[in-house]
């Protein structure tokens, strides 16, 4: 690894990522997919999408505790693409992922993961970069299914 | 390694630029459009950048595959706009209605800024569809690019633009903004989670076997789980999303019912009695549900509902659904009528905070008695008394005796509400710039 693919912790983020984007689950998760992929590449880049990823399923998910009034505020939606991301990404999950519970703890290691490459990038293995990458990848089809289709992106008053 | 639709996509966003430069040329009457038509260049031409700087010998099929996809969502979700822009420049809109327009829209959306230092940005357009409509950029659950944050998109149907009787419903198309800006949306979820969860537990027996069934060689716990099963996700997950769809939809129409009070019962009515055309849409509670709704936030907030109303009303059909999918959709209903009264509170609650003021059955009845001798009324300070003073007087058969003016009636109070409309935004235009 050069100097120019250590990320600064400073510049790492959320607020550099083009706001427009900020709340759109499947070009974070794509867009963070494409900043991994740049690392291992080794090209020059800071991690903006990674952090907005990990504060995105952190609010919407790992911070839902388990069987607390916190489990009210799980965004049903964005479990669920993560439910469905986590089954095309690992086809052996779906025959042991079946509670909220293990999604909640499933997602914490996913983006605990995402933490550490941010903190401590040089200490992720190759073979982890693209791991995580292929995830950010399912995540954001999986968020893209979940999506109205664009035909109906209109508001009608109807 | 050679991708085709990296090119493709590219040389669409290339075309899309050039179509904005084309448009650049028009000739704006409010500078808003102009402004939103440089934000979506600048969007645009970033993109561009983003799909530059990808080197189809390194990064991965993948990856360039899903940064072309994220470009096309982009785009494909701004071209409707575009038009909408250019349609914004067509001698066909109402642009007497803009300044008042505008006006509560900055007193809305941003209460604590004086109006003419608002950042609120309008642009109204006559579109060709039956109803009025806005863009919203959080229509789906993971929301569209956020490069219009501020601008309020209202589309008025073009065969009615000489027709101002329309103009309540965009209180409705105003309530999605508030919608948005207020962050309503996560507090209506936790309620909303919270009584799913309930009435999935009340429904549990209806659920199919294969999806209340967890494994045997899960722990017990979670074996007798029924909420916390994640089979049954996609259901919570649906009656959730119809749920918050419907209550969003019906705390509009009652932000639209606060502004402009009777006037946009009316304009309700005119727009969809009997009903529309086809099933119905789940996001929405069905019409006579919807006008019962509305009836009850009018008694709450004190407004005169018009003779037998709700009889004008008319149910659709719901649409055929499998048997768990309409599971999703009797619970979302069932949760959304609990909705209901929290709605009717909150955009109570909302518009008191702010310096739009309900419409005043005297103020009315002024405008009303000069629209009688055919004259607009020069001191009023809302469009929503015109509009109600209009709406008594289109509902008044014999409004005008005298010729020519009975004969053309609606013909002559449609230009005659305009006409009050253009001087009620002339009086805010004299009392500080607009920007």
């Amino acid at each position: 690894m050069t100097n120019s693919h250590k990320i600064s912790k400073t510049m790492a983020t959320m607020n550099n990522i083009p706001s427009f984007f900020n709340n759109d689950l499947e070009a974070i998760s794509g867009y963070a997919a494409t900043e991994i992929d740049n690392f291992i590449l080794k090209r020059p880049g800071k991690f903006y999408a990674v952090p907005r990823l990990i504060s995105m399923i952190n609010k919407s998910i790992t911070s839902c505790g388990h069987s607390t009034p916190d489990r009210f505020n799980l965004n049903t939606t964005t479990a669920l693409a993560m439910y469905r991301a986590l089954e095309d990404y690992d086809p052996n999950l779906k025959s042991t992922l079946y509670t909220t519970e293990q999604l909640i703890n499933e997602s914490g290691k996913f983006t605990e993961n995402l933490e550490t490459l941010i903190q401590h990038p040089l200490q992720v293995k190759t073979e982890d970069l693209a791991r995580l990458r292929s995830l950010c990848i399912s995540l954001s089809e999986s968020a893209s299914a979940c999506e109205d289709p664009l035909e109906d992106i209109e508001s009608e008053f109807v | 390694m050679t991708y085709c639709y990296l090119k493709y996509s590219k040389d669409k966003i290339k075309l899309a630029l050039d179509e904005v430069g084309s448009l650049e040329q028009c000739e704006f009457p409010y500078s808003h459009s102009e402004i939103a038509l440089k934000k979506i260049k600048d969007f645009l031409e970033s993109l561009v950048c983003r799909l530059d700087d990808l080197d189809p010998q390194l990064n991965t099929k993948d990856i360039i595959q899903k940064e072309c996809k994220l470009a096309l969502k982009a785009l494909a979700s701004y071209i409707p706009i575009l038009g909408f822009i250019l349609r914004s420049t067509n001698v066909r809109n109402a642009f007497e209605i803009f300044i008042p327009l505008l006006n509560i829209s900055r007193k809305l959306l941003e209460p604590d800024i004086d109006v003419n230092q608002s950042t609120v940005k309008l642009i109204l357009s006559s579109e060709w569809k039956y109803s009025p409509h806005m863009f919203v950029f959080h229509q789906t659950q993971f929301q569209q690019p956020q490069i219009l944050d501020g601008f309020i998109l209202i589309g008025l149907p073009s065969y009615e633009s000489s027709n101002p009787l329309l103009i309540p419903l965009t209180g409705h198309e105003l309530g999605h903004a508030i919608w948005k800006i207020k962050k309503l949306e996560n507090d209506f979820r936790v309620i909303i989670s919270k009584a799913v969860e309930k009435h999935i537990k009340i429904h549990w027996d209806d659920f199919p076997d294969e999806i209340k069934k967890i494994p045997n060689t899960a722990k017990k716990t979670d074996r007798e789980s029924k909420t916390e099963n994640l089979f049954v996700l996609p259901t919570k997950e649906r009656a959730t999303s119809f749920a918050l769809k419907q209550t969003e939809e019906t705390f509009c129409d009652f932000i639209g019912l606060n502004i402009y009070g009777t006037a946009y019962l009316q304009s309700f009515a005119y727009l969809f009695a009997p009903k529309l055309p086809g099933r119905r849409s789940l996001k929405y509670p069905n019409e006579v549900k919807r006008t019962n709704n509305l009836v009850k936030a009018a008694g709450q907030y004190g407004f005169e509902v018009p003779v037998d109303y709700q009889s004008n009303f008319e149910d659709r059909k719901d649409p055929e659904l499998f048997k768990i999918d309409q599971l999703s959709i009797t619970i979302a209903d069932t949760v959304f009528d609990q909705m209901v009264q929290i709605a009717i509170d909150k955009a109570e609650t909302i518009l008191s905070e702010t310096e739009v003021q309900r419409p005043d059955d005297k103020a009315i009845q002024e405008i009303y008695e000069r629209f009688k001798s055919a004259v607009p009324f020069q001191n009023c300070n809302s469009i929503s008394e015109i509009l109600n003073a209009a709406w008594k007087a289109y509902e008044e058969p014999d409004f005008w005796s005298q010729e020519p003016l009975r004969e053309n009636k609606d013909k002559i109070l449609k230009e005659l509400t305009l006409k009050n409309i253009e001087i009620l935004g002339i009086n805010q235009i004299l009392q500080g710039p607009v920007s």
